[in-house]
């Protein structure tokens, strides 16, 4: 089943999505806290794009954006939560969570008629 | 003036999306320049509005317009499924999103 074929092993495309998934987190984070280096925003930022481009070209893309969204919110989330000592409404959590689970099931069914 | 700024990047990066889609159909001046300035827009809006967003809220709310707005073209555009369990998440991340607006 298995042929061949001149790209990347499906294996490594996953690493490109955890990779990139948190590099969303570094440039989302130093969009908010001046602590983080403009030049390390940029950079995340740019490669994070070209990581889930070069992933998606080989994996299915809902999963590769749901798996990316779901890395990229939960990092923010606790990022946050360090950052303000944990001083975040547990309300506000609990809201973000259930955005994230409806992006994730959004992002799984995208393809039409499967699913 | 924060939250309409935070709407405003997510539809923006929908477009960025689309562009995405076009520079690979046909990769041409015009629709490299769709690309890079949706995106550009997106995230200076995004960055103007977590200025006064918590970064979670923020982050969170754009993933999910951008999500939304994408399912929608690709309801609309690419034959993508309809479902009613596609309709019902879609306005389940709208509530969220007031929530989150409401509970600050």
């Amino acid at each position: 089943m298995n042929k061949k074929i001149k790209t990347m092993s499906e294996s490594r495309a996953w690493g490109y999505v955890i990779l990139g998934g948190l590099l969303e987190i570094i440039w989302a984070s130093g969009f908010k806290y001046e602590s983080v280096p403009s030049i390390v925003v940029l950079i995340s930022l740019l490669l994070s794009f070209e990581l889930i481009i070069s992933a998606a070209k080989i994996l299915p893309v809902g999963t590769v954006y749901a798996v990316f969204a779901g890395i990229g919110t939960l990092g923010a989330t606790a990022v946050e939560i360090i950052y303000s000592g944990g001083s975040v409404s547990m309300l506000r959590v609990a809201f973000i969570l259930l955005l994230l689970a409806c992006i994730i099931s959004l992002k799984l069914t995208s393809r039409g008629g499967r699913g | 003036m924060a939250w309409p700024l935070l709407i405003a990047a997510g539809l923006l990066e929908v477009i960025g999306v689309i562009g995405i889609k076009r520079v690979a159909e046909r990769n041409n001046f015009t629709n490299n320049l769709l690309m890079v300035i949706s995106f550009l827009a997106s995230f200076l809006l995004l960055a103007e509005a977590m200025k006064t967003i918590p970064l979670a809220t923020a982050y969170a709310v754009w993933t999910g317009v951008g999500t939304v707005g994408a399912a929608i073209v690709g309801m609309i555009c690419f034959h993508e499924s309809k479902s009613w369990m596609r309709m019902i998440t879609m306005i389940g991340i709208i509530l969220s999103i007031v929530g989150l607006k409401v509970v600050g």
